[in-house]
Parts: structure tokens; sequence; C-alpha cells
């Protein structure tokens, strides 16, 4: 990547001049269109935001859509979303595990909108371990280990999202993790031992298509910000569609701005329109 | 639907507007009056009135003939002449020949020899020799070296004829000596006597364009270096890639799908400074083909084109020179025998300023506690030695090299006390080719010719990042080294065995063998991390993924003569591929004809089936040295394709030809980069960042036409094409256009001579937009740190955006074109010429988009709106450069 613009930098500078272009190449033939963000979780109340699209040249912020009706429905549970401002909707109703969930929106002057996605299975995660020997990083920071254990369940596809965070001051901090497990889709490039990402990043993502059914213990590192405050692991199982959405979305805002890669669609699953209604079920750990 | 129609209409009015009607000018009618007229007068009285010139060997003229009736025929006026002669007479094309009857019993004779330049010694490649008298005929080889065969008791005329030479009569008498030698002259030596010019009408070989490096020099350049490979674009079906860099496309194909050869050798990357300019140094080029399509069986290794260029030789008569300087690059070329005309030699380098400019300009964003320093370096070498053992042998060994290297050094320094930091970041890329080329050619008789060539090919790039900071200040301090390097080369070595046969006029006969073995090392990565804080220092070597392949091809072809009119090539490659215990196997059927119409149009169709077993992983933006080479394999299996075309020549006189040429063509396994993967990671395995088994198809129409003679030269081409790519994981699967598929593509070159001292030069070309991803629109979409409870839901401040693509490469680039100009001044000096040459490269200051992007939402208008940002990499170049031609 570093050479990537360090060449593209090499190249404005030897014979490059900057301005503005004047034809806008038809990219203001672009109508909008309704917008879908929103992930729902068993035993957490069903909550997402809606949107408009914008043209690319339009600088505003996105406009929120208060005037939508929005149902979910999964078998013959049927419950309506309400306005709750800021483009968001949502319901007292609580998601049940193992389910499939069909949200439908339809928003005046727009066609109607709807996404289906289920709610996996919860899924067994255990033998959390922190190590804390010490070693250096690329950064010149300190780094400890951390490891864990998925029973994947048997004779289904799974998908799995990690992070690691701490909350310092009300906020959330994700860590920076590595790990040389070939499984994690994300993970980045190996050193010749095979043993450790080059990369650092945000989340893992990755599917149990290397241990189906077994039980699958993943080793970490991470980087130390501040080893006073608890560690907050997050492994979630989450739908297809979802990690699909999870996974393109990774790698368009990884190459964003990069000339020497192909731009990528982020792949959601709102027929009509564009966005993500996900599933996951989620696995806490807070490691003091 | 419509574009089938369209296609199938436009290969239907090929054949429909071949059919024109023809009318000989042997029943044209002359007005001669009732006198009587000495012979030699009566016929230039002719050739001033039917526009045709003759040709008459021993015929005597010294003669009267009286003739009777106003108005004749020029048939009739012929046997009026020849009335009570053993002569006869023949129409070829505007030239009549007048040849002797015989009654001798006819023997079969051969004459075979070379064809030379009469000022060089340089043997010329593509000589028509053409017997005027049977209409048939042979061209040389690419060592200039002929055959021709004959069962005849009549004297043969033979025309050799080479664009830029005096075409050459030679009356050849049956059983003489076979040998016959030719040293051409140059048109700007005047000699005796125009014969004729025939045309490349005859030619099986169509989609072809041919190129000397007079024509290349004379052209406008950028920064005043005449360029082959923006050259070669300046005509149909050859496409610039971005923003008129060096790289090329043709036919709807990639810049991995182009053979590129010189003397026979396999040139990886043929360009300096990031496409700037080609590695190709015209002053040590004699000859250079350009194949789209109709590839003959002898040519294989790629789907898309075969660029053919080949070295000059040396000057066998005397030492020569050539001394070159611009602004950017200084060049010299020497040439010359080497203890008399059986061996000469040839050395050209070129060196480029751009490092003293650098290091001249310095800085060029000064800063406080902050040095900056970039250097650039370029230049390649040519040299050529051959000799000639006897009539029979001759050997040439060919070396090629040429090196790039870019050195950026940043240095940062913060010494105050609070945050004492020195750092320093040394970034170095360079990329060099070898090639080492060893032929030798044997006669083993008049009608069998055999060349053996051994090739040696290196191309490797290398990146070297050496970082080195420093925290605090002594003892206290800290400081981290990290030193990042990428190293990739392909080797290949080659050996080629050649026969050219020619058993009589009918078949010219070539086949051969060939294998390559090649050496790829895709990727090699280091890392080396050093820091006086902590111990385990690291030093690591990432896979390297070095492979190997051995490709070998056996191939056969025959330049058929049918009929006077009909000519075809057929022949047939046949290869194997073996690499990491899998082969693959390969049969090319290769088939080309020609039907002349008559002497002004041509008719030619082709169809070639061709197999390519190597890849190249490109970025799709740049040009750039760091793409990959690497063989088919199981997981991306060698590359096919096939391509029907078919074209009609038309020749109204001697100045102008048109040229139509339409195009169908088929690939199957190309290989594209996954969305997201970069070229520039290369500890990851290139098998897995590649979508195979891709599809693509291009079809097109070309329309040429040149002048080729006179003060006022040039050509006018345009190209109208489509090209689509189909995978199945890219666009949905949905088939989606290739980068360059321009609609329209036109260039228009014109070259005038103002006068011996003066001549000008002028390119315009017009493209259609590249083909680009880009989005339409913007979407919110869930945050980096997704909702993990209601408390923790960043919300709308931290909620990141997503782009919205209505597919891969849906949305255009502006239209590009560009006009440049040229002017050169030549003086002939006691010691050679002196040419001083102006060029102004993109004269009325076009802005050509290379890269488009948005600016960030901060810096939108006032209205809010964004804007798009271009970034052109040329504005206006001037140049001025000089060069002595000593002799």
């Amino acid at each position: 990547m570093k050479y990537s613009f360090i060449i593209l930098a090499l190249t404005i500078v030897i014979c490059g001049c900057e301005g503005e272009l004047k034809s806008d190449l038809g990219l203001g033939d672009y109508s909008p269109e309704v917008v879908i963000t929103g992930a729902i979780a068993p035993g957490i109340q069903p909550r997402v935001r809606l949107t408009t699209s914008l043209p690319t040249l339009d600088g505003r912020d996105f406009p929120t859509i208060s005037n939508a009706f929005v149902e979910v429905t999964a078998g013959d549970q049927v419950f309506d979303l309400q306005y709750e401002g800021d483009g968001y909707y949502s319901s007292e109703e609580l998601i049940l595990p193992g389910m499939e969930y069909e949200l439908v929106a339809n928003v005046p002057q727009y066609a109607p909108v709807n996404a289906v996605t289920n709610t996996p299975s919860l899924v067994r995660v255990h033998s959390f371990e922190k190590i804390d020997t010490l070693f250096l990083s690329d950064f010149g920071m300190p780094t400890a280990r951390l490891s864990f254990v998925i029973d994947d369940p048997t004779d289904e596809t799974n998908y799995y999202e990690f992070i690691l965070y701490q909350i310092r001051d009300g906020a959330v901090s994700m860590l920076p993790i590595r790990t040389g497990n070939p499984s994690v889709e994300n993970a980045g490039s190996t050193d010749i031992l095979g043993t450790r990402s080059t990369d650092y990043i945000q989340k893992f993502l990755m599917t149990d298509r290397f241990f189906d059914g077994q039980a699958f213990k993943l080793e970490l590192d991470f980087l130390v910000f501040d080893d006073t405050l608890p560690l907050v692991a997050h492994v979630k199982s989450v739908s297809e569609d979802y990690y699909r959405y999870l996974e393109t979305l990774y790698d368009a805002s990884e190459g964003k701005g990069n000339p020497f890669i192909e731009p990528i669609s982020v792949v959601g699953n709102v027929v009509g329109g564009q966005g993500i209604f996900g599933g996951y079920t989620l696995h806490e750990e807070v490691l003091e | 639907m419509l574009r089938q129609k369209l296609k199938l209409l436009l290969l239907v009015g090929w054949w429909h507007t071949a059919l024109l009607a023809q009318t000989t000018k042997l029943d044209m009618p002359i007005r001669l009056g009732n006198v009587e007229w000495k012979v030699d007068q009566l016929l230039k009285e002719i050739e001033s009135q039917a526009e045709v010139s003759f040709a008459y060997g021993d015929l005597s003229l010294d003669r009267r003939v009286i003739l009777t009736v106003p108005v004749l025929t020029l048939q009739q006026v012929l046997k009026e002449i020849l009335q009570g002669k053993s002569f006869d007479f023949k129409l070829v094309g505007d030239k009549v020949l007048i040849y002797p009857r015989s009654a001798e019993q006819s023997t079969n004779t051969t004459i075979n020899g070379y064809v030379t330049d009469v000022t060089s010694g340089e043997a010329l490649i593509g000589v028509t020799v053409y017997d005027t008298l049977f209409r048939r005929g042979a061209s040389t080889n690419v060592y200039g070296y002929y055959s021709y065969s004959r069962n005849t008791n009549l004297d043969i005329p033979l025309v050799f004829s080479y664009v830029g030479y005096q075409d050459t009569l030679v009356w050849f008498r049956p059983g003489d000596e076979s040998r016959l030698d030719i040293a051409l002259a140059p048109t700007d030596q005047q000699l005796e006597e125009v014969i004729i010019e025939t045309s490349r009408l005859q030619d099986t070989q169509m989609s072809v364009n041919s190129f000397s490096p007079k024509d290349i020099q004379r052209l406008p350049s950028l920064m005043g270096e005449p360029d082959l490979l923006k050259t070669i674009t300046l005509t149909p079906g050859i496409k610039f890639g971005a923003d008129n860099a060096s790289g090329f496309y043709v036919r709807g194909g990639g810049p991995d799908q182009n053979l590129i050869l010189l003397d026979g050798a396999t040139i990886y990357n043929p360009t300096h400074a990031f496409d700037l300019f080609s590695t190709f140094n015209t002053s040590a080029i004699k000859h250079i083909d350009v194949i789209k399509g109709g590839f003959p069986a002898r040519y294989s290794g790629r789907l898309s084109s075969v660029l053919d260029v080949r070295m000059k030789e040396g000057n066998t008569q005397k030492v020569t020179g050539e001394l070159g300087l611009g602004y950017l690059l200084s060049k010299f070329t020497i040439e010359g025998p080497l203890g008399g005309e059986n061996t000469s030699f040839l050395v050209s380098g070129r060196r480029t300023f751009m490092d003293l400019i650098f290091k001249a300009v310095g800085d060029f964003e000064p800063a406080e506690n902050r040095e900056l320093t970039q250097d650039i370096i370029f230049g390649d070498l040519s040299a050529k030695i051959n000799h000639r053992f006897s009539n029979k042998d001759q050997f040439f060994l060919s070396y090629y090299g040429s090196g790039d290297r870019i050195d950026v050094t940043e240095k940062e320094m913060n010494l105050d006390d609070v945050f004492p930091f020195e750092s320093e970041m040394d970034v170095e890329l360079g990329w060099s080719n070898r090639i080492v080329a060893a032929r030798w050619n044997h006669l083993f008789s008049d009608k069998l010719f055999a060349n053996t060539t051994a090739t040696y090919t290196k191309f490797d790039i290398n990146v070297d990042l050496n970082s080195r900071e420093t925290y605090g200040r002594p003892p206290n301090s800290t400081t981290n080294i990290y030193i990042n390097s990428f190293d990739s080369e392909i080797e290949d070595y080659g050996l080629k065995l050649q026969f050219d046969y020619f058993p009589n006029t009918a078949h010219n006969i070539k086949f051969g063998i060939n294998a390559v073995q090649h050496e790829f090392r895709p990727g090699v990565s280091g890392i080396q991390i050093e820091t006086s804080d902590f111990d385990g220092d690291i030093d690591l070597e990432f896979d390297d993924q070095a492979t190997s392949s051995l490709e070998a091809s056996v191939f056969f072809e025959d330049e058929l003569t049918i009929t006077d009119r009909l000519k075809t090539n057929i022949g047939v490659h046949a290869a194997l591929l073996d690499v990491e215990g899998t082969t693959y196997h390969s049969f090319q059927p290769r088939i080309a004809m020609n039907y002349q119409l008559n002497d002004r149009v041509g008719l030619s169709a082709s169809y070639t089936e061709m197999a390519q077993f190597i890849h190249l992983l490109t970025n799709s933006t740049l040009g750039i040295p760091l793409d990959l080479w690497v063989p088919a394999t199981p997981d991306a299996p060698p590359m096919q394709s096939k391509q029907v075309a078919a074209g009609v020549s038309y020749r109204p006189s001697r100045q102008y030809q048109f040229t139509f040429e339409t195009y169908y063509k088929t690939m199957d396994n190309l290989i594209a980069y996954k969305e997201g993967a970069t070229f520039t990671d290369a500890q990851e395995p290139w098998q897995s960042k590649i979508e195979v088994e891709g599809e693509g198809e291009a079809y097109g129409f070309e329309f040429f036409l040149q002048k080729k003679t006179g003060k006022t030269t040039g050509w006018l081409g345009y190209t109208l094409s489509w090209t689509d790519r189909q995978f199945e994981n890219l666009n949905e699967g949905r088939v989606f256009p290739y980068k360059y598929d321009r609609r329209h593509d036109i260039s228009l070159v014109g070259m005038h001579e103002v006068s011996d001292k003066i001549n000008l030069s002028a390119s315009w070309v017009f493209a259609t937009g590249n083909a680009v991803s880009f989005p339409y629109g913007r979407a919110t979409a869930l945050p980096d740190i997704p909702a993990l409870t209601p408390e923790f839901d960043p919300g709308t401040p931290t909620a990141i955006s997503m782009d919205v693509f209505e597919g891969r490469n849906t949305v255009r680039m502006p239209n590009y074109h560009r006009l440049d100009i040229g002017i050169n001044f030549v003086k002939q000096k006691k010691r050679g010429i002196r040419t001083w040459n102006l060029s102004v490269y993109n004269t009325y200051v076009n802005q050509n988009p290379f890269i488009i992007y948005t600016n960030d939402p901060e810096s939108a208008t006032a209205s809010g709106d964004r804007e798009l940002i271009q970034i052109s990499s040329y504005w206006i170049v001037p140049s001025i450069t000089y060069n002595f031609k000593f002799n």
C-alpha cells in the first residue's frame, strides 16, 4: 500500500498537473435511493436507520427519512417500527434466535424496499485467556496475546466477526489486533512462519470453512494502549448477508483512495435500495 | 442484437465493396494521328496519354513505324510496333513489359540472394521480388534473403521494390549464376529509372503495420525523443494506454497480450520512467512490424499482437555514427565494418539527464526541518556484431540492456527539547531488461534457408524501503530501523530453429521448433526490523513463490500461390507447456488469404487461434513495472483467443492507399485482480489475488488512408471498436466494458517537406474516454464500530459512508485529444548531417485527465456540491533536440 502512494506521488511530481474537471461524467443522472442500515440480535430490540443516498458530487449530509412505514415480520410475528428521530426506527419487541426476519419499508416517493435476514443460533465461546507477555510490535508499542475457543456447530456454514475494545471515558476504543490464522479472511499477509500477520486491523471476519463442526482455537495479538482498563471481546455469529456486507465494506474502505485498486462495490441485501438489514448473535467476554 | 446485426452487415459489406469492376488500359484509345513515328518517341507519347510506362530490356528502338489510323487502342498500337519482331508485351499494373519470345527449351532456374541497402549494407526485410512477366514473386525474410524459382526459357524481369527505396529491375537470363545479391538505393538518391512499385496488396499477411525508424524520427515526439511505441499507437487498431503512456492495447487485448520481440528475444517491459518513454532506441532499429491479426504460424505466445523489432546489423561499408542531445536524453550510435565487409558492429546508447535536473532543482517543496531529494535515472544500451563466414553462413550476436532507478529520500528532524525526533526514509525503485540473442544463418541450398537463434531474457524489478527513526536524546534515545524490500524477476532461456524452404514459385514454406525455459520469481519480500529498546530483531524473507515452466512448440506454414490473383498462407502452431507437473497442449490453426481483384484492389481474410502460457498481473491504472509475470498454472490455465478478420485494400494511385479491416475476437481464460486486491501486497500468493476463467470479446472496424509519396505524406486512421470482459465474480457476473473499450480512435498524421533543409510534421489524436469504475452515489454505511448496544451506538457523527456503483467501468472519462507539432532543420555539413528538431507536445494545452477523484466533503462548495478533480500527466511540453549524423 505504501508503495502505491509513493509511486503515485512520484508520478505526479514528475509530470502531473491538477485541476477541476469541467464535466460531471454523467454522474448527475443518479437518482437517490432508500438506504437501510441496521442489524438485529436476539434479546435486543430491533433498530434500523433510514436515509437516502446522494449523488457522488452532492456534499450534503445524508437526508434522514422520518415519514416511512417500517414493518418487520418473522413467521406469524409482525411488528411495526416507530420513528424515534434522526432516521432511526425501533420497536419494543425483542428479536428471537434462529428466526428469519423480513423488513419492509414504504417511503413516500420511493419504491418499497425490503430485506431478509436471519438471526444465527447462539454459539458457545469459551476458554478466553490473556497472555501478558509483552513484546515489541512494528510500532514500538507493547503487545499482548489473547486466545479463545469457538465450538462451531455442524452441518451449517457459520460466519463470525470478532472485535476487542476498551471503554475509555465512556467511549469505545477499538484495539488493533492481528493473527496468522488463515481462517481469518481479512487478516492480511502472514510472515514466512505463517504465525503472524504483518498488519493490525480492527476486526476479524472469518467463516468456518476450515473448522466446520469442530472446536476452533484462535490466537491473536493486540496492542496494549492502557493495561489498567478491562478488555471487552465480542464474538459475533453473523448472518451470511451481514457477513458479505461487512467483508465488502471492509475491503472497500481499505482500498478507498488507492488508484491502483479496482473500486469495490459493497454488497448489501436491500432489494430496491441500498444498505444492510443483518442479523447476529453476540457472545461478550470481559477480561480484567 | 443491434451490434450483432451491425457486425454481420459490415462483414457482408466488405465482400460487396470488393466487387468492383475493372477495366484494362490495353483498351484505352490513343490519339496519334496519321504520321510516322520513331519508336522511342511513340512510346513516350503513349506514356503521356495512357499514364503507363514501358520496360523493354534489349528491344532496339532504332526504327520507325507509320500509323494509318488516327485513333488506336493501346493494344493495337503495341501490335503495330512489335510487328515482325520476336517480342511480346504484357500489362502489369501501370507498366507495359516488352520481352523477347524464345524457342529454346525451358530450364528450371532458382534465383536467390540477399537484398541490402547500397549505402550501409544493411539487409532489407520484406523486399518484394516480383517477376513481372509471370506475375509471381517472393519477398525477403527477416535476414534479407529471398529465393525464386521458375521453369522458363525466357529472360525474367525481376523488380526489387521496397518502401523508401528506388525500384530496381534486373533481367535475369536462365542459365546465369543463380545467386543474385541486390543492393537497393534509398529514394533520396536519384537513379535513372523508376520502374514499378508493387504493393502489399498481394500479401497474405493482413493486419500488419510496418515502420522504419525514419518514419518515427520525423514525427513530433514527447520531449524530443522519437518513440516507437507511441508511434504505433497512431495507427488503427492499436490504442495507447493511460494518457498516451507507452503501453499499448491491440484489438481489445490487454497489455500482457502483446509479444514484443527484439531480434527474436522477448522484452517484458518496454518502458522507461513510468511509461514516459519506450525502451527502444530508434537509432539502433532497422525495421518494425506490428501484427494485429492473421498471425503466421511462426508467431505464438500472446493473444493479441506481435511487435517484431529488428536491430540494425551495422554498416558494412564505412564507419558512421550519430549523436543526439535533448534536454532529457542524450544518445550516441556508432557502427561500421570490422576488418572488411564481412564483419560489422553497432553500439548505441541513451542516458537521461533527469537526475541532473532533479539535483539542480533540489527540494520541490522546501520546508524547515525537512529535506527531500529525488533522483531519477534511466538508460539503455544496444550492441550488435555480425560476421559473414561465407555466402552460406552468417552469425549475429545482439545485446540489449536497459535500466531505470528512482530514488526518493526524505529526512525530518525536530530538535526541540519537548519531543526530539529524527527520521530518514529512503525509497528506491528500479527495474531492468537484459537480452542476449545469438543467431546463425545457414544456406543448405539455394532453396533451403535455416536460422538458429538462442536467446536469453531477464526482466527484474526491485523496491527497497529503508527507514530509520530516533526518538529522544542520547543516551536515552530509541532507534528503530525498518528495512523492507521487494524483488521480482522473470528469466527466459530460449532456442529456436526455423527453416525457410522455397521449393517452387507456388510455395514458400516455413517450419521449425521453439523451446523456452521460463524461470519466475514473481515476488520476494524481505523485512528487517532492528530496535535499540528491545531484543528480538526481525529478519524475514517471505515466500518467493519461485517456479519454472517449459514451453515448447513446432510450427509449419506454407505461403501458397494458387493463381495469379489468389494467395493463401496456411499453417499450424502446436505448443505445450509443462508447469508444476501439469502439461497443457495447444493446437493453433492459422489461415490467411488474399485475392487480387485487379491491380488496385485486393481482398484479404484470416482466421487465427492463439494461446498464451504466461499471465501478467497488472494494475489497471498505470503500466508501472510492479506488474508481475507469472506462469499459467492449474489455478490459472493458459489464455486462448480466436480471431477472424477480413479486409480490403484499394490503391488508386502510387501515392495513396486505403485499407479497411474488420475483426471479431474472443478470448478465454483471462485473469484479473480480485476486487480489492493490490499488486503491491507481495506477501500474499498471487494465485489468491486473481479471478480466473474470464472471457473477453472484441470487434471493430479499422479505416486507414495513407499518402505514401510526395512532398506531403501521412495518414488518417480511424477505429470503431468494442471490447468487454466477463468474470463470474466480478460485476456480479455481468459483462462489463474493458477499461480501454474506446468507441472511437482517430489519428491524423502529416509530414511535409518544405525544402531539403526544412520538414514539418504534426499529429492529432482523438480517443473516446476510457471506461472507469466511479461511484454514481454515496450512502450511509454501518460504522466501523458496530452498534454494540444502544448505549454505544455511535450514531450519525461517526457513521461512515460507502460508494454506490452502477457496475464496473460504467463511467466514461472525458474524451482525449491532443495535437503535437514538430519541425526539423536539416543541414548538410562537411562531416555529416546536422538536424535541429523543435517539438511541441500537446500544442493547444488540452488537459487530458489521467486520474479523476472527488474532493473531500469538507472541501465542498458553499452550495454543498463536491467537485471532480483531475490530474493530467502532461501540460504543454516543448522540446528541442540536436542530432548529428556523421559519415
